[in-house]
Parts: structure tokens; sequence; C-alpha cells
């Protein structure tokens, strides 16, 4: 009878153990944060100053940002250029394939309104008519600084729901 | 004896990611620098792949699943001989075996993008062959034996008198140090990671297993970095990682001085440098010996 208690507290032991190792991975947030980038139609401006993002002047890599062509891996889909009725579909496919609590920016005022072809035919009058946005970054073209700025509030409300997610989970 | 060899070969199954996700982060930040970025922290491909391995319920992987699993087992198997002190040419088979399945995972996956990845692995992969067999055979004819555990403790230094192999292994076979698998392409920067080459139709946790068999396979490339310095002594330890950090800076200015590098060139250049340098350098080692 000893035997088996001695047992069950071993086997109890090693799965606490083993949970407790589970728990601290998937606790352990790692800085990384993965930036899926769509251009619609346009000046292709915004597009430019988002490679700026990455040139030595800005250096997006050093906030531990990078570019990735699935959007099955991104945490951010960001949007530049106009939208117009044919690439809506494109943009709603990508969108679909986005990760569990992944943000959508929007840059410029093209993404943003539709900016001065708003009411032009074929045009959708901003991403958020299609998809949901959560941040908007402003400017005609947004600056490369408004573009590391919303990239990092996307950061920073992606740890913030994360938190809370881990939270609910351990009141319950 | 085997207790060593358990000790060693455990000691690469758990550390040999670490090493090889730090050495991806160092060849990046060099190449950074070079660029006149400060460029990400050296353990951000390591934080990368924890972050993507996180990241929600992964798809159906379908058949390349199970091919990129065989590809991280055999770079596993290559490390472990290796450190285990086995003979090094099978250590070399198992690398080439790894690579294989990468390949055909990438072909199964039937993406357009994955294709090209897999094309120049193969491309990559053909043009280092030789000079990694040369290395082998250097060894060979220097120490006396193809075993690494004779090489490592009952031989001599071996990096000055097969300078000339080394300076060949280093700007050849360890082309293949400084690609990450999400991108197996000449220039490394930011925006040209757009195209994940390899990786492309993979799910989360594949494109990660991916990453971290490329991980495997780097510490293995950069073992035979340190077998040129190993003399069984404790001193030559801190030489050696002194030599593995400086050839991961080496791979940052290479890397920074053939972006345009044609795949037919680059095998060109990697078999006339195989052939003279290497067959040079043995040519001379066998008379000196």
């Amino acid at each position: 009878m000893s035997f088996k208690i001695k047992r069950d507290k071993k086997k109890n032991a090693g799965l606490s153990v083993a949970s407790a190792g589970i728990r601290t991975f998937h606790n352990f947030r790692p800085e990384s944060l993965w930036v899926f980038h769509y251009d619609g139609s346009g000046c292709d401006g915004c597009n430019a100053e988002y490679l700026a993002c990455l040139s030595p002047a800005w250096d997006i890599e050093r906030l531990a940002v990078r570019n990735t062509g699935n959007p099955a891996y991104a945490d951010i889909l960001l949007v530049t250029g106009l939208i117009t009725e044919n690439s809506a579909d494109e943009l709603l496919q990508i969108y679909e394939q986005l990760p569990e609590g992944s943000k959508v920016v929007s840059a410029g005022a093209c993404a943003c309104t539709g900016g001065l072809f708003s009411e032009c035919e074929g045009i959708m009058a901003g991403v958020d008519s299609l998809i949901p946005v959560d941040i908007y970054a402003a400017g005609c073209a947004a600056r490369p600084e408004a573009l590391i700025d919303a990239i990092l509030m996307a950061k920073d409300e992606i740890v913030s729901e994360t938190e809370n997610r881990e939270e609910a989970v351990d009141d319950e | 004896m085997i207790f060593k060899m358990i000790i060693s070969v455990a000691a690469f199954i758990i550390l040999g990611p670490f090493i090889g996700g730090m050495m991806t982060g160092i060849c990046n930040k060099a190449s950074a620098r070079i660029q006149g970025r400060n460029g990400a922290d050296i353990f951000q491909p390591i934080s990368d792949t924890v972050a993507l391995l996180q990241k929600g319920r992964n798809e159906n992987s379908g058949v390349q699943g199970y091919y990129v699993k065989v590809s991280l087992f055999f770079n596993i198997l290559a490390g472990s001989l290796f450190f285990a002190g086995s003979d090094m040419l099978i250590t070399i088979s198992c690398l080439g075996l790894g690579i294989v399945f990468m390949v055909i995972a990438a072909y199964t996956s039937g993406t357009y993008y994955a294709g090209i990845g897999a094309e120049r692995l193969i491309g990559e992969m053909v043009a280092a062959a030789p000079m990694m067999f040369m290395v082998a055979i250097g060894f060979y004819v220097y120490c006396g034996s193809f075993d690494v555990r004779d090489v490592a403790f009952n031989s001599p230094v071996a990096f000055l008198p097969l300078i000339g192999i080394f300076a060949g292994f280093i700007t050849v076979p360890c082309s293949k140090l400084r690609k990450s698998s999400f991108e197996y392409r000449m220039p490394h920067s930011m925006y040209q990671r757009d195209m994940d080459s390899i990786s492309d139709a993979f799910n989360k946790r594949d494109a990660a297993i991916c990453e971290i068999a490329s991980w495997y396979e780097k510490t293995v490339l950069f073992a035979f970095v340190f077998l040129f310095f190993a003399n069984g002594k404790i001193w030559m330890i801190p030489v050696g990682i002194v030599a593995c950090l400086i050839v991961c800076g080496i791979q940052g200015i290479l890397e920074n001085i053939s972006p345009g590098l044609s795949r037919r060139r680059a095998l060109k250049i990697s078999w006339v440098t195989a052939l003279i340098i290497g067959v040079v350098n043995l040519v001379l080692v066998y008379i000196i010996m």
C-alpha cells in the first residue's frame, strides 16, 4: 500500500514538474514581432517609407521586428496604399490566414480613409470598410516614425491582451 | 569512455540549437554593423522561433511535415556521430541527407517560391560538397584517421598545415553558415526576408522545426571549424571558440560583398577553389609528412 502511495507521489511530482515547464514556456514571451506588409495600389509612397524603416537610418530590426512573407506567421498585418475592389479579395484572404490575436495596422491616408481617391469608382474608402483595423498611422505618405510608432503600439496591445487572457485563465 | 560519449552527445542535443541560434544572431549582428545598422539582438533568432511556436493552432502540415522532421533527425544524427567521435565521412553524408530531405519537403509543399528555395539549396549543396570531402581527406592525410576522436585528441593542431583547406572551408561550405532556413538566398537584408523561400508553405511548427534543423547543421559546421584548432589540450578550447566567432564575422563580410553572386558563378568559384587550394594543400602536406 505504502509502495503505491510513494509511486503516486512520484508520478504527481513528475507531472507537476512537466506542467510547470510547459507553463513557463507559454508564459515566456520573447521580444519578437513578425510583420506582413501588404501594399495596395496608389503612388507607392507609403511602401517606400516602409522600406526606409528597414534602412540603416531607422533600422526597425533593432526593435525585434522582422518581415515575413507568410501571413500565417504574422503578428501584424501592415496595409499601405489604396484598396481597390479587385484587390479586396486578396486582402480578405490574407486576413483570414492571420493567427489569432494578430493586429491590423493601416498606414497612410489612402489605407485609412481612401484619401484623395475615396469617392472614385472601384476604390474602397479605407481598409476598415473591409476588415477591422486596430491602429491607424496618419500621413501622406506616412512617415517612417509614424509607421514605427504604429507597429510598437500594436505590439503593446498584443502584450496587454495576452496578459489579460492569462489572468482570466488563472482566475478560472 | 562510453560515459563521456553519452555526455557529449546529450550536450550537443540540448545545447546545439542554442549555439546555432546564437551564431546566426552573431552573423546577423556582424552583417548589420557592416551595413551601418545596429541590428537585432544576438538571441533574436531564438526569440523569433520560440514566438513562432507559440502562435496559436497549426494547420494540417501534410507530407512535408514528415520530411522536415526526418531532416531534423538526420541533422541531429550527424551532430551526434560527430560528438561521439565517430567517422567524419558519415557525419558529412548525414548532413547531406538532411539537406536532401529538406529539399524534398520544399518540393512536396508544391509552391513556386519553395521550389526556388529548394533549387538554391541543391545548388549550395553541390557547390559545398567537394570542399567538405576535401576537409575530411585533409584531416586523414595530416592526422591519419577519419575519426573525429583521433583528430581532436591524438593529433597536433591542424590549422597551420591545412590552412588552405581551412580558407576554402570557411568561404565555400560555410556559405551555408550564413543561411537561415527562412531564406536560402545570398543577401540577408531585412526586406529580402520577405520571400520565405523554403518554408513558404510550411505551417508554423514545421517552419520552426526547419529553423531548428538548420541550427543543428550550423553547430556541426562550427564544430568542424573548431576541429582545426583541437589537439586535446584545454588551452586550445578558447582559441577554437574565438576562431568560430571570427569565422562568424568573416561570414558577415562575405555576405555583404557577394549580394549579386549568381548560382552558376558561385558553383564555378567554389569548385575551382576546392580544386586549387585543396589539392595544392593536400600535396604539400603529403610531401612534408
